[in-house]
């Protein structure tokens, strides 16, 4: 029985705490980072043909008569013979009937900005119009 | 008789208080990991046009800076407008495709001359980056 010493039992420990204040300012951190960083805006492709001209062109013997559309500083148009406000290019495109293959030229004035052309473009789009070339107003001449 | 007795203060240490205030932050924290995106960054002070399209944009595409005021950036390295056929057959950028992320400010006489530079380059297309605004109608 020499061998058998019993050992008296140990102290419970005492339960470890977590130290909170560097938790906190890595947490806040992270959390600053997450703020500058994230943004919510949703990015879509809007795709803009950057054809040859030509290409908006009506081939020859093709039947089909161009869309032109022209858009003005002050953010009017004048399609099919008319002016528009910008609003109302939808109603116009949808009152026409457009085959889907019918080139559209958007002539813009210098001052226009990319934003006017979006909008256009968009309502080109959504009335299934996806041959569009743009170009300047001055170069294409105005009728 | 019941007699109510005042509900004793646990004798813990002061960072038993800040437990709530974390639960707070943590809680932030996942709603920005869960809700927000880091990766595709609005960077270069560019406001991107909005659009009704809903056309993803593509991965791959190298992209393709026009700022507010006319400037070409090709990996954010100014590229004059004659250069960037140049530029861009050395990037290979032609093969993966092409995005342009342009001002929504600027003025089509400087949008012409970059569609220009991309029509001379040989770019059929480019993936205008827009910022989605949904009307309601689909």
């Amino acid at each position: 029985m020499a061998g058998l010493a019993l050992r008296p039992p140990r102290p419970p420990r005492p339960a470890r705490r977590v130290a909170m204040t560097p938790l906190i300012d890595i947490t806040f951190i992270l959390l600053l980072f997450f703020i500058l960083e994230t943004h919510f805006s949703e990015l879509r492709a809007l795709w803009l043909p950057v054809a040859a001209p030509e290409a908006a062109a009506p081939a020859p013997g093709e039947a089909l008569r161009p869309l032109r559309i022209e858009v003005f500083d002050d953010g009017r148009l004048w399609a099919g013979g008319r002016t528009l406000e910008a609003s109302a290019l939808g109603d116009f495109l949808a009152s026409g009937a457009w085959p889907s293959a019918t080139p559209v030229v958007i002539a813009t004035a210098s001052r226009v900005p990319l934003q006017t052309l979006v909008g256009v473009c968009d309502a080109l789009q959504r009335a299934g119009l996806q041959r569009i070339d743009i170009r300047a107003l001055d170069a294409a001449g105005t009728p | 008789m019941i007699r109510l007795q005042a509900r004793r203060r646990h004798p813990g240490s002061a960072d038993d208080r800040l437990i709530p205030m974390i639960n707070v932050i943590f809680l932030l924290l996942m709603f920005f990991l869960v809700s927000g995106r880091v990766s595709e960054r609005l960077g270069e002070d560019i406001l991107s046009p909005e659009s009704l399209s809903t056309a993803p944009l593509p991965a791959a595409a190298t992209e393709l800076v026009l700022r507010e005021d006319g400037v070409l950036l090709l990996a954010e390295v100014v590229v004059p407008v004659g250069e960037l056929r140049a530029r861009l057959l050395a990037a290979g950028a032609l093969d993966a495709g092409l995005r342009l992320r342009a001002d929504a400010r600027l003025e089509a006489a400087r949008l012409l001359p970059a569609l220009e530079a991309l029509r001379a380059a040989g770019v059929e297309r480019v993936a205008l980056v827009t910022v989605h605004r949904d009307d309601g109608v689909r």
